[in-house]
């Protein structure tokens, strides 16, 4: 028997977390939302340099958009706690089409994903489709 | 109520160590972190052994030269928040992925070319003019 090399384990898909500004198209602060706004859950987009250079304003994703990660809270203070990285699970497009797995995303439409596969989204793409999705409904994402 | 907003130096981030091509990257005890190019942007070579070197024109770009050891021994940042040098492009817009400038050891935003779509990687966290740095997240 051949002995071979031990598997490397890949810690590549922990999640990591920012805190950006509030743009105006995510919902603001309300305390009886969960995670504090209703757009809670939602693919969000970078939509402008905040204070300073390094921090950034985010927004939901719009058609064709490119996507930044899923919104997680919104405090009282005007501040989101975006994931940006690591497996989440994301709103996918009702027109979004046919998903593979292993496919790129871009945004869809207020707040979705669809994948990255026509022409200028393909250099929008990111993350990955982990498992199998159907248009207009939630489907895991490695980002 | 307000509060500072916390930087995002170090969030994220993930560091690997390789070996210098010593040729495109090389050790330098007078240079901060071991290396005239300590801060630039790498790819890792196909090789035996496999090399850390500066990234290529319209190539990929797998992180950041963090500092090189006498001998060889490089650390790179892989993942994470990174100011990256720019030399001929500017970065007009945020938001948008990198690939390697033809500038070894800088980088450009990709293009819509299928060829740049391919190595496209990271998303800007801010703008910047041709010779500045750029925010990537990796």
């Amino acid at each position: 028997m051949t002995l071979r090399s031990s598997v490397v384990i890949n810690d590549s898909a922990e999640p990591v977390t920012v805190i950006l500004q509030r743009g105006s198209t995510i919902s603001a602060y309300d305390a009886s939302e969960v995670g504090g706004s209703a757009s809670v859950g939602l693919a969000v987009q970078l939509t402008g340099t905040g204070v300073g250079d390094n921090f950034g304003v985010v927004g939901l994703t719009a058609a064709l958009s490119p996507l930044l990660g899923l919104l997680l809270s919104v405090s009282e203070d005007d501040t989101c706690l975006v994931q940006i990285s690591g497996e989440c699970s994301l709103p996918f497009s009702a027109s979004a089409g046919t998903i593979t797995p292993g496919v790129r995303l871009c945004g869809g439409a207020a707040g979705t994903v669809r994948p990255a596969i026509v022409g200028a989204t393909l250099r929008l793409g990111r993350g990955r489709v982990v498992g199998p999705v159907s248009a207009g409904n939630n489907g895991e994402v490695i980002l | 109520m307000s509060r500072n907003i916390p930087s995002v130096e170090g969030i994220g981030s993930k560091l690997i160590t390789g070996l210098i091509d010593d040729s495109s990257i090389t050790y330098d005890s007078a240079s901060e972190g071991g290396s005239a190019q300590v801060g630039m942007a790498v790819v890792f070579a196909h090789g035996s052994p496999a090399s850390v070197e500066l990234s290529r024109s319209a190539g990929k770009v797998c992180g950041q030269l963090i500092s090189v050891e006498k001998g060889g021994i490089c650390t790179v940042k892989v993942r994470g928040f990174m100011d990256l040098p720019t030399v001929s492009t500017a970065f007009p817009d945020i938001n948008v992925s990198i690939a390697g400038d033809s500038t070894r050891g800088a980088v450009r935003p990709v293009t819509t070319a299928l060829a740049d779509c391919a190595v496209a990687r990271g998303t800007t966290f801010n703008t910047a003019s041709a010779g500045g740095d750029i925010l990537v997240y990796l």
